[in-house]
């Protein structure tokens, strides 16, 4: 994972790398330090992440059907 | 930085943020960044995929018969995501202990760039999409082991064995051992010995494998309070159990060349990298550790187990493809 990611520079959504031992289990992020720019961005890589893994399970799933067709048909003959 | 502005619409879903009632639920409602997908990517262990995938692959091609290359490439896809399921699960189980401990704090829950909720969700909806499209694309026994071994993984290893009993790891070891088994049975659609003994060979590398990296990291499973061999029972103990568990390991990784389920080319290869583990772990069985030891025999160990794996698992495609092509 690339730690110097601009958008986590604008979050400070990364501890500090010397002080992951005492870093608690949660650090909710406080109104006061919320980026509501850099949120939306967040929202629309998941989102795009989300909608091209759904594109690749339609892909797999049709393909899939065809390599059964294709294993039952030669199973026949 | 902006500010959310007073009013406007909260990110969160309806009941939890300022839908319904705007200015309230702004003042106290921490706002929460979402998780990058590139944690979620880190929480399947990708690093540990790879040689789930590996192992997995070799066990598919080393089987006899034949696979229509859709269906081998979706087994090998269902395999990694189960193993990606199983490790976002065990992440969120052990956000807790992950956090202290060096190796693991910089990891997504610990490092607070993912909340518990979402690293759980992902986990389960993972671990079920694996198992449900193995089954549609490659039988239900496959799917089977597949769903046992993410299982075993999370839960038996993950919450029962691994905070209770030094010798988590020499039963957990089982978990890592499944992908090679799952991949034979994705071609065959049955269990015979072969599937079998891969099985065991995982399995009994993983005990001297994980022990050398327990040696050098072991004041960090000490201080989180996971009872690992060398915080339990010493160094001197876990040191003859390393020797112990790789002379165990040789004479099964050459069973399928005994039982005849192989040929020379895997046979020569079991022996020969079988002797170089031999040769580390018993420069690290016979050692004792001073203060402050670098641990480079451990380390060396550590890292040879790795490649070893890969070799003989790669030499005995190698030999499959091999007695195809007529060559042996």
């Amino acid at each position: 994972m690339d730690a110097d990611r601009p958008v986590d520079k604008v979050l400070g959504a990364r501890k500090p790398p010397e002080a992951p031992e005492t870093a608690p289990a949660q650090a909710p992020e406080t109104p006061e330090t919320f980026d509501l720019e850099a949120f939306r961005a967040r929202q629309k890589a998941r989102n795009r992440a989300l909608g091209l893994l759904l594109g690749a399970l339609v892909v797999l799933f049709f393909a899939i059907t065809i390599a059964k067709l294709g294993v039952q048909a030669s199973h026949r003959s | 930085m902006d500010r959310l502005p007073k009013g406007a619409l909260s990110p969160f879903p309806r009941g939890q943020g300022c839908y319904s009632r705007p200015t309230m639920e702004l003042a106290t409602t921490p706002l929460r960044m979402p998780a990058d997908w590139r944690d979620f990517f880190a929480l399947t262990k990708p690093r540990v995929m790879t040689l789930v995938i590996f192992t997995g692959l070799c066990g598919l091609l080393a089987a006899p018969g034949e696979i229509h290359p859709i269906l081998a490439f979706t087994a090998i896809l269902c395999i990694a995501v189960g193993a990606g399921g199983a490790a976002a699960l065990n992440q969120w189980w052990e956000a807790d202990i992950d956090a202290g401990m060096k190796r693991t704090a910089r990891r997504p829950l610990p490092s607070g760039r993912m909340d518990r909720d979402s690293a759980r969700d992902f986990g389960f909806a993972l671990s079920g999409g694996a198992v449900v499209v193995m089954g549609l694309a490659n039988g239900w026994l496959a799917a089977s082991i597949l769903a046992v071994s993410i299982f075993y993984y999370s839960w038996i290893y993950t919450v029962w064995l691994k905070p209770r009993t030094p010798q988590n790891i020499v039963i957990g070891g089982g978990a890592g051992a499944f992908p090679p088994l799952i991949g034979w049975v994705a071609v065959t659609g049955h269990i015979t010995l072969m599937p079998i003994l891969l099985f065991l060979i995982i399995f009994m590398w993983t005990p001297p494998h994980f022990w050398a990296l327990a040696l050098f990291v072991k004041t960090d499973y000490a201080k989180v309070g996971i009872p690992m061999l060398p915080v339990v029972a010493g160094e001197k103990v876990t040191r003859r159990h390393i020797l112990v568990y790789t002379l165990a390991l040789l004479p099964v990784t050459v069973a399928p060349w005994w039982l005849g389920g192989t040929g020379a080319i895997y046979g020569v290869a079991a022996v020969v990298l079988g002797l170089g583990f031999l040769a580390l772990a018993t420069r690290v069985g016979l050692r004792t550790s001073v203060p402050d030891d670098r641990m480079k025999p451990e380390k060396q160990l550590f890292g040879y187990s790795i490649l070893y794996l890969f070799a003989l698992f790669g030499a005995l495609v190698v030999d499959r493809l091999a007695a195809m092509q007529g060559w042996i």
